[in-house]
């Protein structure tokens, strides 16, 4: 089997592209759904409250900072995030928000197709938790909103270790496992403040009390930087690092973060 | 979070990757992949035994025999042993077991066109310590010191030969002695099944004195002996102390002649300093000398009576008959030999971190009247506690006298230098044997060597999308530039997943480098190391590739990067193959 890429860049790259799988994860039927006006929490519930025709909690579009609601969020900006969201004047908002992506895993196996024969086993932490401070401004009764802010670093943290699961063979000699070794790959990002844009569809405050909507768009984290280690065999490696980096400070797009956000809005007053 | 979007983000991202900003951020990127899978204690360079040759010999091919054979490896692992050019590389597993008390045993047969084929047994005592060898190769058509040929070709009537045939060895390469066959009227000749060959036959007789070492180096057999055979009987193992041989071939065409109607009459001069191991004095005439043939292809050899010893034409001359064709020798067969190794150990000032360079050590086995019946080449740094030993060293009362060693730098010896350590003759030669080396290590002057670091990397198909380098742990060497004299090379420096630190060099100076490393061959002549930084293109002598080179100073070291020879397809497949 032809050997794919190399071991150490290409873990790179998978981290390196991890925030734009969120990108494919998007429900777009379930954005065009929210386009249509708030989604009910609950279908039953939402049919007895269209069936007795309820009160609109009443926005008073031209007071100051006399309306706000909390909201949770799930994308990939973070593993779960808390808002609390203020008007401040008619369509524009303030969210003041705290996102925790931190997750580690361990001996987590998988085959990776065209790169090796065998299973890696990967173990490392993912930890991208900041706090933000997004204003927003709706246009369309705040169907549709422009977003933008600074997002606060808190953790800049993108680790993994990976090894071969199985023991090798060249030619008539066996290779165990731990002896090829290990890589590991390291990757932050430049700036601990950064800046984020993007568009949001539905009501951040609902109507009602309940509502859902979905924010698109990107943080600007800085360059992105790796770091390479390696053991055994493969130690060399290391030496790829100043390559990849450089790379990446010629690449632009690396510095974006892709944001889909699904995020759950209260509104309490 | 469940595992199922850990696996979900990981998997994403694995399809995401393909995307052409990942290409981008992986331009120029090499997988680098060490190759320290094994242990290689043992590398044998085969040099052309004449050090006015140029050149080595070439496209060689080995056979590996004997009860350890199976152990060996190539240095990817490969149980497949070839020799890169005229260097063999021997590696085993990192967990096989060898001492000086339980070494691995083997013999090797080397074979390169247009020379003759050399046959010699190896023992590994560390495996993790590396080792060069070196075992001189005769060539057929510039023999090298004590050695000459005669050819000729003679016509073979299905009746016989019709008169006596004559021939004999020329007295050149520094020769006093000369070998002569005669084929007695009527002979005629067969093949090993026994079937007459008829019609011109090639005759090849080669002769080798006892008198000057490249001569007795060469032997195709050497003089060890496995297994020694006398009326059918087993003497066992053990050594000759020799006379004179002979290799006597005939062919006709494809067929070759193994034996004769009538046995041919072989008269071998005889040196005058030759010792009868038996009475400890020279040999004189009607002393009869025991007569052996090899078996083809080993190092067995059966005893075929004496030779008879005469003056003939003032030269002492040993007469014998010989009834096929194979190597003779007139040789005493020595049972005796120390029942251990022996070892010889050195103390010196150069402390083991200190010894930087690779000296040659010549040691003799001396006879009572002064002349050399045996001969080891050893390559190895000499320093304060460092220790070798000698395998089956005769040790027959009244030949033996004692060892003696001698230091050279590198190889020089090959090319006549005088020794810069020459020790006493000690007797017994079966007791381990101390050598203090003095002050004799610091007269070369290592002040102005320089520190090196250097990287070797040999690349896989450098068009390849997937680019992949194999950090080689092996061995370079490298001689000093000498258009006079074919040296060997001796070791520059062994290699750890394509790295290595050493201190051999100095700026300025002109070296040979010769590369053989697992498919990797290449001979760089007359490389000058630059006194400040550069980069330039050394040109291969061999097979006429051209690889960068680049020197760089940096503080006190010498940075040299070799990392663009091109390893051969096949050995890059392996290890694609292996992930």
């Amino acid at each position: 089997m032809q050997m794919h890429k190399l071991t150490g860049s290409w873990i790179i790259a998978l981290f390196l592209v991890l925030p734009l799988t969120g990108i494919t994860q998007t429900p777009q039927d379930t954005a065009a759904a929210i386009m249509q006006g708030e989604l009910p929490v609950s279908g039953e519930k939402d049919k007895k409250e269209r069936s007795e025709k309820p009160q609109r909690i009443p926005v008073d579009e031209t007071t100051f900072l006399n309306h706000f609601g909390v909201g949770a969020s799930i994308g990939t900006k973070n593993y779960i995030g808390a808002d609390l969201l203020i008007n401040i004047v008619s369509q524009l908002h303030v969210r003041l928000g705290y996102n925790r992506f931190e997750f580690d895993f361990e001996d987590v196996e998988t085959s990776v197709s065209g790169f090796t024969n065998q299973d890696l086993s990967f173990t490392g932490t993912i930890q991208q938790s900041n706090v933000e401070v997004l204003f927003e401004w709706g246009i369309l009764n705040g169907r549709v909103r422009f977003v933008g802010g600074p997002v606060i670093t808190i953790d800049n943290v993108i680790q993994s270790d990976f090894r071969l699961t199985e023991d090798i063979q060249i030619n008539d000699i066996t290779i165990p496992a731990e002896e090829v070794g290990s890589g590991d790959v390291s990757v932050t990002h430049s700036f601990t403040v950064f800046p984020y844009v993007g568009i949001g569809f539905g009501r951040s405050l609902p109507w009602r009390r309940f509502g859902v909507n979905l924010d698109v768009g990107t943080y600007y984290k800085g360059t992105t930087q790796v770091q390479l280690g390696a053991t055994g065999l493969i130690r060399a490696n290391e030496d790829n690092e100043d390559i990849i980096n450089r790379n990446l400070r010629n690449e632009p797009v690396s510095s974006l973060w892709p944001v889909v956000s699904l995020r759950l809005a209260y509104r309490i007053y | 979070m469940t595992m199922n979007y850990r696996y979900l983000l990981l998997g994403l991202a694995f399809v995401v990757s393909s995307c052409n900003p990942l290409e981008n951020i992986l331009d120029g990127v090499t997988f680098y992949l060490g190759t320290d899978i094994i242990e290689n204690p043992l590398t044998i360079q085969f040099v052309d035994a004449n050090p006015d040759n140029e050149g080595q010999p070439a496209d060689l091919t080995v056979e590996v025999a004997g009860p350890d054979a199976d152990k060996l490896y190539t240095l990817f692992g490969s149980r497949e042993l070839k020799a890169d050019g005229n260097v063999l590389n021997l590696a085993i597993e990192k967990s096989t077991v060898a001492s000086s008390n339980e070494p691995l045993e083997f013999t090797v047969l080397a074979e390169a066109p247009g020379y003759l084929p050399v046959e010699r047994r190896f023992r590994i005592t560390d495996p993790k310590g590396f080792r060069l060898e070196t075992v001189p190769m005769a060539r057929l058509a510039s023999l090298p010191p004590g050695v000459s040929r005669k050819t000729l070709t003679l016509d073979a009537p299905a009746t016989g030969t019709r008169g006596m045939i004559n021939f004999a060895t020329p007295l050149t390469n520094g020769k006093s002695e000369r070998a002569l066959v005669s084929i007695p009227q009527g002979t005629r000749f067969f093949d090993e099944t026994g079937r007459p060959i008829t019609g011109s036959v090639e005759v090849d007789l080669i002769h080798f004195d006892t008198r000057q070492w490249q001569g007795r180096q060469s032997l195709p057999a050497g003089l060890d002996v496995d297994e020694a055979f006398d009326n059918g009987g087993s003497l066992g193992g053990g050594s000759f102390h020799t006379a004179g041989n002979i290799r006597l071939e005939m062919r006709s065409g494809n067929q070759v002649i193994r034996s004769f109607s009538q046995p041919l009459d072989v008269y071998i001069e005889v040196a005058d300093d030759i010792i009868n191991p038996f009475t400890g004095s020279f040999l004189s005439q009607n002393n009869p000398i025991p007569v052996w043939s090899r078996r083809e292809g080993s190092r067995i050899w059966d005893r075929a009576g004496n030779a008879q010893v005469q003056f003939i034409n003032g030269k002492l001359t040993a007469q014998y008959q010989q009834d096929h064709l194979s190597d003779w020798t007139i040789s005493w067969f020595l049972i005796d030999r120390c029942p251990t190794p022996t070892a010889l150990q050195f103390s010196s000032l150069v402390q083991e971190t200190d010894a930087t360079e690779y000296h040659m050590l010549e040691i003799d086995v001396m006879s009572k009247v002064g002349t050399v019946l045996r001969k080891y080449i050893r390559l190895a740094r000499l320093y304060d506690g460092q220790e070798l030993f000698l395998y089956d060293v005769p040790s027959t009362g009244g030949l033996v006298d004692g060892l003696r060693v001698k230091v050279y730098e590198g190889y020089s010896f090959f090319c006549g230098d005088d020794p810069i350590f020459t020790s006493p003759t000690r007797a017994n030669v079966c007791i381990d044997y101390a050598f203090d080396l003095g002050s004799s290590l610091d007269t070369i002057g290592q002040s102005d060597l320089l520190t090196v670091d250097m990287t070797f990397q040999a690349r896989c198909d450098q068009a390849d999308e997937d680019p992949l380098a194999l950090l080689p742990t092996a061995a370079i060497f490298f001689r000093g530039y000498n258009n006079a004299c074919n040296e060997p090379y001796r070791l520059l420096s062994t290699f750890t997943n394509g790295e290595a630190v050493f201190r051999q060099l100095r700026a300025g100076e002109a070296y040979d480098f010769l590369v053989a490393a697992g498919g990797l061959y290449r001979e760089y002549r007359n490389v000058i190391i630059p006194t400040e930084s550069q980069t330039f293109d050394l040109v291969d002598q061999i097979n006429g590739f051209i690889d960068p080179m680049s020197f760089e100073y940096r503080l006190d070291t010498l940075f040299i990067e070799y990392n663009e020879a091109e390893m051969p397809a096949d050995v890059c497949d392996a290890w694609r193959e292996a992930f």
